[in-house]
């Protein structure tokens, strides 16, 4: 095996705006992963500290893929003290580290932030878990499932039910949020860094990256307002709306009315004249007052009307309306050309959620199989011989 | 502290744009807020609204996506209000904006090239769909549903005839992405500062909200196509039971999750054995647990119904199975662990009282041991409070100039 290194973007310098910069990257399963895929994208070398002795690292999952696109993977067993040493030597020569582990788990291998601060001040040192690194809860073993409801967010979706269906459980949320924050985070403290050559230490917590979106539940129930905060799909601005089913199998549009015009607007559509002058939905607060009838008429005219013609309609007619789409169609549809590149291995990733004025998304490339960057790590940053690599690799430290 | 000497406008109706603001706020940036003269920011009028009176109220939300900030009300489709975000923007590193093509057209900030006045601004437009994208009538609701997330947060289910596809909670998909905005805005700040030229960036809460498919594109990739919502179809996929499951306490519900066998081991120790964890055929493994869910959920309500469920988290957790609440929003006011870590913010208002909003979700500590604070006192900008102040200070008006403003009405 030898070391390719990363080629070069046809956007060279906006797509660099990470160069230079090494992140040694202790996370798994997927918030931490995804937060360092995007640094990956953005220019960083990201290298994977993984091993072969570690299930969770050999079996690798459909989104395993995804996450780890642009990275490199190198296979230490930092269970091992002599792996201790090569980590400690690796993250001399880096600049970021990002890890999730259990609480305590780097500090009892010698490789927690305040020891490793003392010989590299400018490190910056990102540990991210369930509830945060410090506090009465911070050894609470967490998964970002079970965050959903910890953070009250599942039950602000829907009735929670024990089969967790439709409830906001999956797909993944509080995963992806916590690692947009976690990103947003790094940078800044890159930032500061450059200009002040200062480290950090990021002590992130997923319950309080979730909750930070739901404020408007908490300030309700303070101030004792009543009235709802949206959830599932219910939009308090709206009346009628909602997600109605349409004509097939399985087919729904969502619209939201909130003006007159929009209300207006809707009846034209439904070829409903009578209804503009129903005094029962003549203005904005009548309509919330008959929010239930205003909301049978659609549901019965959606029925049988077939969705895609309809939302183009109300579209055209300036109600907001949407179709509900599964993954297939958006990765067809052409508004959303550069979000889902298709890699060298012929699978598709995801791109940053953000582009530049020329459509640039990030550089990626294949997420690497366990341990294929183990050369260029183990020889040209740690400057280790191949007797030393063998003798290493002979004695479980190296795997 | 972070971003020391960034100046940022934001100039948008957008909750993610002004959450973006507030982000950047929150790390040290000094953000000038544009609202149109009058009424403001829409976002203004919207409850729920803080207690007090008049101008001492206001809303909330508001409050909450905007404190920190300057606000100053301006209108840039006058020459004079056009000439004075002009100069702003000289001297600002980032514009946070959502406007459409024809408003920025005339100021220079239609095109990708950087922005003629200053070069090195860094453009953010934070969309609903996209720049470019034709405008279509959107809420965060519809915006939800057009990204695919709605669908396949609704998947699988028992019967798809009946259970619609669902957006989130709250205002989660227009914060989260401001926090991408944030994200973004920052990216585009390290690249202007290596190279002198600020990037345009385009941040669609559409494409945020598309880029959260992990899951459903891992899915994809192993050449499913259909993706029907029926659970009949799609046994082995279900989470509940085996996974996670949902218990009744005798105040409301936890989440449990002892997925793996020594998990397990301890879960149904801390239960006591009873004899139906005995039997291996329902649980001697994970695949006999999710084949027997019911059965077991059934059998392990009876030990958690008989207890609260700060009860079941404080015994699973010292179990070492990973355990928590299903959350009310009181329960996280009250909550030890968010107190502990100072995470919610107080607003001061007018009634002489204060209400929690929550703060950033993570401690960032400097090597030289200075911190980013949390459980701040904050304030929100009253609308074009900030205006003399900006003039004067950022772009050095003269008492004069700005009363001659005053007169005409532009400001």
């Amino acid at each position: 095996m030898t070391f390719e290194p990363p080629r070069t973007a046809p956007h060279a310098v906006a797509s660099h705006a990470l160069a230079g910069i090494r992140v040694v990257d202790f996370s798994w399963v997927m918030a931490g992963p995804l937060a360092t895929k995007m640094l990956a994208a953005m220019g960083a070398e990201v290298i994977k500290i993984e091993s072969a002795t570690r299930p969770e690292h050999v079996k690798r999952y459909g989104w395993s893929s995804i996450l780890n696109a642009g990275k490199l993977s190198c296979t230490i067993n930092l269970a091992m003290p002599e792996g201790q040493v090569l980590l400690r030597r690796l993250l001399g020569v880096s600049d970021i580290l990002v890890e999730n582990f259990s609480a305590g788990v780097l500090t009892k291998y010698g490789l927690g932030y305040e020891a490793l601060r003392s010989v590299q001040p400018d490190l910056i040192y990102v540990s991210a878990s369930g509830v945060g690194r410090e506090g009465p809860q911070r050894d609470a073993l967490a998964y970002g499932t079970l965050l959903q409801a910890y953070s009250g967010r599942a039950g602000m979706i829907a009735e929670p039910n024990p089969q967790l269906e439709a409830m906001g459980i999956l797909p993944a949320w509080t995963d992806p949020v916590t690692a947009m924050w976690e990103c947003c985070a790094i940078l800044a403290a890159i930032r500061h860094r450059r200009r002040t050559g200062e480290g950090a230490f990021i002590d992130l917590s997923m319950l309080e990256s979730t909750v930070a979106l739901l404020p408007e539940s908490l300030l309700r129930e303070e101030l004792g307002s009543g009235g709802h905060a949206p959830g599932g799909n219910l939009d308090p601005d709206a009346a009628p709306g909602g997600c109605f089913r349409c004509a097939g199998d399985d087919a729904w549009l969502v619209l939201s009315v909130r003006e007159d015009a929009e209300w207006a607007a809707l009846c034209v559509a439904m070829q409903r004249a009578d209804l503009a002058g129903d005094p029962r939905f003549h203005d904005q607060p009548a309509r919330h007052a008959n929010r239930a009838a205003a909301e049978d008429i659609v549901a019965t005219w959606l029925r049988t009307q077939p969705a895609a013609e309809t939302e183009q309609r109300l579209q055209g007619l300036g109600v907001p309306a949407a179709r509900s789409r599964h993954v297939a169609e958006i990765v067809a549809d052409p508004q959303f050309d550069g979000l889902f590149p298709v890699l060298e291995d012929g699978a598709r990733t995801i791109a940053l959620p953000w582009a530049d004025g020329a459509g640039w998304r990030g550089t990626l490339r294949p997420a690497p199989e366990l341990g294929t960057d183990n050369d260029y790590v183990f020889r040209t940053l740690l400057g280790l011989g191949s007797g030393e690599i063998e003798r290493l690799t002979g004695a479980g430290v190296l795997r | 502290m972070l971003l020391e000497g960034v100046r940022v406008i934001e100039w948008s109706d957008r909750l993610a744009a002004a959450f973006c603001g507030r982000i950047l706020a929150d790390m040290g940036a000094e953000v000038i807020k544009i609202e149109p003269p009058g009424h403001g920011d829409p976002l203004r009028h919207i409850g729920p609204m803080l207690p007090g009176n008049g101008h001492g109220g206001g809303s909330a939300l508001f409050a909450y996506a905007n404190h920190g900030k300057r606000s100053i009300t301006l209108d840039p489709a006058t020459p004079v209000g056009a000439k004075l975000l002009m100069r702003l923007l000289e001297g600002a590193a980032l514009l946070v904006e959502s406007q459409d093509p024809a408003t920025l057209r005339p100021l220079g900030l239609a095109g990708p090239e950087p922005y003629a006045g200053n070069p090195a601004l860094a453009v953010l437009s934070a969309t609903a769909a996209g720049r470019g994208s034709p405008a279509l009538a959107e809420t965060d609701l519809t915006l939800t549903h057009r990204a695919g997330y709605a669908y396949h947060q609704a998947r699988p289910v028992r019967d798809p005839k009946t259970t619609a596809p669902l957006g989130g909670a709250d205002r989660e998909a227009p914060l989260a992405a401001g926090v991408a905005a944030a994200t973004a805005a920052l990216w585009g700040l390290l690249v202007a500062e290596q190279t002198g030229v600020g990037p345009r960036i385009d941040c669609a809460q559409l494409d945020f909200m598309a880029h959260l498919l992990i899951e459903p594109i891992a899915d994809y990739n192993r050449g499913e196509r259909a993706f029907g919502r029926s659970r009949n179809d799609l046994r082995g996929t279900e989470i509940a039971g085996g996974l996670v499951w949902m218990l009744p306490c005798r105040d409301g519900l936890v989440m449990i999750s002892p997925r793996e066998q020594h998990q397990w081991d301890r879960w149904v120790a801390l239960l006591g054995h009873p004899a139906w964890s005995e039997d291996r055929a329902i649980c001697g493994d994970r695949e006999a647990r999710t084949v027997h869910w019911a059965r077991l959920q059934d059998e392990m309500s009876v030990w958690t119904r008989a207890r609260t469920r700060s009860d079941v988290f404080t015994l699973a957790q010292a179990a070492k199975v990973a355990c928590f609440p299903v959350s009310t929003p009181r329960d996280l006011l009250d909550n030890q662990q968010l107190g502990h870590r100072a995470f919610f913010d107080r607003l001061e208002t007018a009634d002489g009282n204060s209400v929690a909003m929550p703060g950033l979700p993570f401690v960032l500590r400097t090597s030289t041991g200075k911190t980013l604070e949390r459980g701040r006192t904050v304030h929100a900008p009253a609308l074009g409070e900030a205006n003399q102040a900006v003039l004067a200070d950022v772009l050095g008006m003269s008492a004069r100039e700005i009363e001659a403003l005053g007169a005409q009405n532009d400001v």
